[in-house]
């Protein structure tokens, strides 16, 4: 009963990534005509390539900064919100939370241009009014990629909160109760008891927004496309660019490949993981 | 003394981080409205805290009713591409889903696997055999080629899900209803499905929201005809005359039908969002 599923998948996609690893060995260039087998000579060049080296450096600072802080302003409001003993104000804060997971992603992207914008930019009037210069967040080459990774950072951590929250609810009450009368401060708390209690699920959590992160190209296109200059560029949109704007079909694919190994070792650490525990889980 | 005026603090702080976070998700969903029913166009937000004295609904209506500028052709591209994926995915994971669940040998697991595997590949590295294959058939800038991409990236989500929800109903049923001779088929339709309704429904919504969302994809094998929702959005700006008050109001009619979706599938919010591996 899996066939349809299988085949399907086969067809729409282990074929084309088959595909992909022929083109990587070619030297497909629409703009020169090029269509030529050239062995590993794409991946040659992607090792002399700097452009490449500096935008795996971005992906891994975005990588990095974006689970970091989704992560701790997660857990944050996570902790703050499981505070709330009224009902009422608690549901409602959460809500308010998961707002911006409701907006479309390439859409928060457009947006966050407004808020960025010089002129009248929110961010920008915020600055001003407590008297500092306004800056060109998306136009300077110090800043873009930061700039993006905090939209990054805004629009996912509902996500993050959401997952350590329903970890947070499940973890018995007592336990941090009992420690709580034996004197145990809220820091304590939450390093001896809640934090070792969520471990499993901030371990997925942390996992797969890493893996998700790694493969970002919607923010970073929309909101700089990869600019000013390079200093924006990660690797998915550089993929892009070379494909789409230069045309090298055949080396953008060898990138491309090498983007999916590395992906693949994070994905296949994940695999092990969650089976590991699956046979913790039915062994109980 | 002393203590009752920690406590006092504590409180105040805790106060103020709960205005913080409220602060964090909605002064920008704030300024977001504000440049939506603002009415002169460039002129918008121009002071923070202060409501634009002419509050206009006109972009609303531009981009609804509007010949030249409504979202209807996009938004119906969306929910098209998305309703076919949907299904297709829906009917191939169920199927594979229930036997997943059932069947606990050595190639399950794999194959299993494998289809964990293929979500976490990044979409980046499909895009040009996508290209080129779609263009070589001729179906760049039609429904059915980004229908086609899309589908493979929603199944891994639809088994990963439909299988949880199949684990959850207990094999003893199945076996009761064998011994009374039904078959298989039968057994799937007539006993697994009405239990597994609601699981199908959430699966169906996050798949739904998947492809509802996608940006990539659209964007490559689009050019005029089947451009969806999202690359309309995001091209607001890359045009001409930028026009961020018809953006603002597009972006949140955009999300008025993710909160619609995401309403029905409240409970299972957590388990959608992690693919099935955490169940909240």
């Amino acid at each position: 009963m899996v066939t349809p599923a299988f085949s399907i998948v086969l067809i729409l996609l282990i074929l084309p990534l088959i595909f992909s690893f022929y083109l990587s060995f070619r030297n497909y260039d629409i703009l020169k005509g090029t269509k030529d087998f050239v062995g590993f000579s794409n991946y040659y060049k992607i090792l002399q390539d700097n452009s490449f080296f500096r935008a795996i450096i971005r992906n891994l600072i975005y990588v990095g900064g974006v689970i970091g802080l989704n992560f701790l302003i997660g857990l944050g409001m996570a902790l703050i919100v499981h505070q709330i003993d009224n009902k009422f104000i608690r549901k409602t804060i959460t809500t308010i939370i998961v707002l911006p997971m409701m907006l479309i992603p390439s859409s928060a992207a457009v947006f966050w241009r407004v808020i960025y914008n010089k002129e009248f930019g929110i961010l920008n009037q915020f600055i001003n009014f407590f008297g500092f210069e306004r800056i060109a967040w998306l136009a300077s080459d110090k800043l873009a990629l930061y700039a993006v990774m905090f939209t990054d950072i805004w629009s996912w951590t509902p996500w993050m909160f959401l997952v350590l929250f329903a970890g947070l609810q499940n973890i018995s009450r007592e336990a941090i109760e009992a420690a709580q009368i034996d004197g145990a401060s809220f820091w304590q708390v939450l390093r001896y008891i809640t934090l070792p209690l969520l471990k499993p699920i901030i371990f997925i959590a942390m996992m797969l927004k890493s893996i998700d992160t790694f493969r970002t190209f919607d923010y970073v296109w929309i909101m700089t496309n990869g600019g000013p200059g390079e200093s924006s560029q990660i690797i998915s949109t550089f993929i892009y660019r070379t494909a789409f704007r230069f045309f090298k079909y055949g080396y953008a694919s060898s990138i491309a490949i090498v983007q999916f190994l590395i992906a693949s070792l994070l994905s296949i650490l994940f695999l092990v993981f969650l089976t590991k525990k699956e046979k913790q889980e039915s062994r109980r | 003394m002393i203590k009752k005026v920690f406590v006092f603090i504590n409180k105040g702080l805790f106060v103020f981080l709960v205005f913080i976070i409220i602060i964090w998700s909605l002064l920008p969903i704030y300024s977001l409205v504000l440049i939506s029913i603002t009415s002169d166009p460039g002129n918008f937000s121009t002071k923070l805290f202060e409501v634009p004295n002419k509050i206009t609904l006109k972009h609303y209506w531009v981009i609804l009713l509007n010949k030249n500028e409504w979202i209807w052709q996009y938004l119906v591209n969306s929910i098209i591409i998305a309703t076919v994926v949907t299904v297709v995915v829906l009917i191939v994971s169920i199927l594979a889903g229930y036997s997943f669940s059932r069947l606990r040998n050595f190639t399950s697991t794999l194959f299993f696997n494998l289809f964990l595997f293929i979500r976490m590949i990044p979409m980046i590295t499909l895009i040009i055999p996508y290209y080129i294959i779609i263009a070589r058939f001729s179906l760049l800038d039609t429904r059915l080629g980004i229908i086609l991409a899309h589908i493979p990236w929603g199944i891994p989500l639809g088994i990963w899900l439909m299988k949880g929800f199949f684990d959850e109903v207990p094999s003893e049923l199945e076996e009761a209803a064998e011994i009374d001779g039904a078959s298989t088929a039968r057994i799937i339709v007539q006993i697994m499905l009405p239990i597994v309704a609601p699981g199908i429904a959430v699966t169906g919504i996050f798949v739904f929201i998947g492809s509802y969302i996608e940006y990539l994809f659209a964007l490559t094998l689009s050019r005029t005809f089947a451009i969806t929702l999202p690359i309309r959005i995001a091209g607001y700006s890359s045009l001409h005359l930028i026009r961020y008050e018809q953006m603002a109001a597009a972006t949140i009619i955009g999300a008025f039908f993710m909160v619609i979706l995401i309403v029905f599938a409240q409970k299972y919010i957590v388990r959608g969002l992690t693919y099935g591996a955490i169940k909240g």
